[in-house]
């Protein structure tokens, strides 16, 4: 191999800001306190990239640190709700809530990924129906195509997207927790 | 406690589109009933409503670029600070005439330009920043994101993130048929060649198909194939590039074989490696091309009539000038460090400096109504404004007029 230098930094930012910003709004139900959590889970992560040689070791570093964070930011929420206690108890019990949360997350972003590969009019229409809840009439007058072909790109995008989930052989068997010893 | 979770969130996955297995299936129910979280989730995910409504969620954040993190912006810049430090060792301290610099002074500098007094703001160039054009074979043109610092470069053509680019549909419907696929060969088993291009005050990666990176710097282009084939991996490059090649092994050949090399071609010479790190600073207007090796080893082969070559070492710069090819030793972190967002001067002229800066600023013109003989070592962010530049120079008693965008240096 000829580079001693890992991974780009750049590459596992783009990659995982999204997964981890979700996983901590679910975590903490903040979009501010989220926020805070993911820029210094990258601080960390950007200290220490020169430990990473693979991604997968990366991306449980990233999660691991995101989810002390969500704590520490919810022990730092003090006197605020009373909701934080239970939401801290809940995290800390055993870590039901965050494994779930883990699970959520990586099956939103493999959905997240096959989208993002449709071409761009499935990928227009599929995304205004299913996310923005647009009407087949306001898509086609939005992008100026007849309702039709509104109704088909939407078909196909749907179709494809089936398709691609079944011949999806990214099932690489992953333990995300190995690496406790990194905290 | 199961601790697959990607695993897991493949059997969701599967059950929701109904692909599972007998035995995957098996697997997920067994997971539910470890737990009334687990089924409390495989039950929300049969909702199109549920995962929608979190797919809206995932997909509305917009992704900030890290230096518009506060936090990760200064843990990059400590990063860069380690670039003062190895600047201690570098052999031509004694030439060093004045020090221009540095990530401390930039930073006081850039409360001073904040100040509204100084008139130059208002028309002032921003640096640079992810800039580039990918130009098909059949000569039609693609602005890649500034979103994105890098495209990578297989079947198809992604951003560093994964997101595919998108190609306009005028050039599907212009071109050929396969021109809408840049990555696939041709029928008749060639391959496409593409060229990256970026312009004055822009930047690119692109990772090639062989899995080497190649930095591209300002008002440079890069030309290679959209796979390579044969015995060796050839690509042309104008400007500045820096590499990390890949090491691969001929496609036909048997277990003895030799490996492919990889070849960069510019305008005076070819550069021959295996696989390596190392960077080559070909720009037209500048009178020398500079090879420098980080890692590895390399061949440089000027075009020249008089056939004269080099084999590099770590740490050794092959300069070529009216085909004379010399060879010395510097720091070679330092001529990269433009890769981390550093311009670099070691004993540099005044025009040589403004050279640099002209691929930087775009619409910065420069002009001399004199020259100063003196020679400049140091270095500044990439991220300064064209005034904090200046004002650098300024420091280092380099005088000049400013008239809009153009800068005139005096005596």
């Amino acid at each position: 191999m000829a580079s001693s230098k890992g991974l780009i930094f750049e590459r596992i930012y783009y990659s995982y800001y999204k997964p981890l910003y979700f996983f901590t709004v679910e975590l903490l139900g903040d979009a501010q306190d989220a926020q805070d959590v993911v820029a210094e889970t990258f601080v960390k992560y950007y200290q220490r990239q020169e430990r990473f040689m693979e991604e997968q070791h990366a991306k449980a570093f990233l999660f691991m640190t995101a989810r002390h964070a969500a704590l520490n930011s919810i022990r730092n929420r003090k006197n605020h709700e009373a909701k934080a206690d239970a939401v801290a108890r809940e995290l800390t019990s055993d870590n039901n809530s965050f494994f779930d949360k883990l699970v959520l997350t990586e099956l939103i972003r493999q959905i997240a990924a096959e989208v993002d590969k449709l071409p761009e009019m499935q990928r227009k229409v599929f995304i205004s129906a299913y996310f923005d809840g647009k009407t087949t009439e306001e898509i086609a007058l939005e992008l100026g195509i007849n309702a039709e072909s509104v109704y088909n790109n939407k078909k196909r995008a749907l179709n494809k997207l089936r398709l691609v989930f079944k011949d999806s052989d990214i099932a690489l068997f992953i333990c995300f927790f190995k690496l406790f010893w990194l905290n | 406690m199961d601790e697959h979770a990607e695993y897991i969130a493949q059997l969701l996955l599967k059950h929701i589109n109904g692909t599972l297995s007998e035995n995957e299936a098996l697997e997920l129910r067994a997971w539910a009933a470890e737990k009334s979280s687990h089924a409390a989730l495989l039950e929300q995910v049969n909702s199109a409503t549920f995962v929608t409504e979190k797919l809206r969620a995932y997909q509305g954040r917009a992704i900030p670029r890290p230096d518009e993190i506060p936090a990760l912006r200064n843990a990059m810049a400590n990063r860069g600070s380690r670039l003062r430090y190895l600047r201690g060792w570098l052999p031509y301290a004694a030439a060093i005439v004045f020090v221009l610099f540095v990530g401390v002074l930039t930073y006081q500098l850039s409360s001073k330009v904040s100040n509204p007094q100084n008139d130059g703001m208002a028309a002032d160039i921003q640096p640079g920043g992810n800039r580039a054009t990918l130009v098909l074979e059949n000569g039609s043109t693609i602005d890649l994101s500034a979103e994105h610092s890098g495209i990578i470069v297989g079947q198809t053509i992604k951003y560093i993130d994964g997101s595919m680019v998108r190609i306009p549909d005028k050039t599907v419907s212009r071109g050929r048929k396969d021109a809408a696929k840049p990555g696939a060969v041709t029928e008749d088993g060639a391959s496409n060649y593409l060229a990256l291009v970026t312009p004055r005050g822009g930047q690119y990666q692109v990772t090639l198909p062989d899995g080497t990176r190649v930095w591209l710097n300002a008002a440079s282009s890069l030309r290679y194939p959209s796979r390579f084939m044969g015995d060796e991996r050839i690509v042309e490059l104008e400007g500045e590039a820096y590499f990390e090649v890949s090491e691969r092994w001929s496609e036909n050949s048997d277990r003895s074989a030799a490996k492919q090399p990889f070849l960069v071609k510019t305008k005076a010479q070819t550069v021959v490696v295996l696989g390596t790190r190392f960077n080559v600073a070909a720009y037209p207007d500048e009178p020398e091309t500079k090879t420098t090796l980080i890692e590895g080893a390399v061949l440089v082969s000027p075009v020249a009539d008089r056939p004269s070559t080099a084999i590099l070492k770590p740490g050794q710069q092959a300069i070529l000038s009216n085909g004379q090819l010399n060879v010395r030793k510097l720091d070679a972190a330092l001529e990269v460090a433009w890769i981390n967002g550093y311009f670099t001067f070691e004993n540099e002229t005044v025009q040589s400096i403004m050279r640099k800066a002209v691929r930087w600023y775009d619409r910065l013109e420069v002009e001399y109504e004199g020259i100063p003989d003196k020679r400049y070592t140091g270095g500044f962010s990439r991220k300064s404004s064209l005034s904090q530049f200046l004002q650098i120079l300024e420091l280092n008693n380099i005088r000049y007029e400013r008239k809009a965008n153009k800068v005139v240096i005096k005596p």
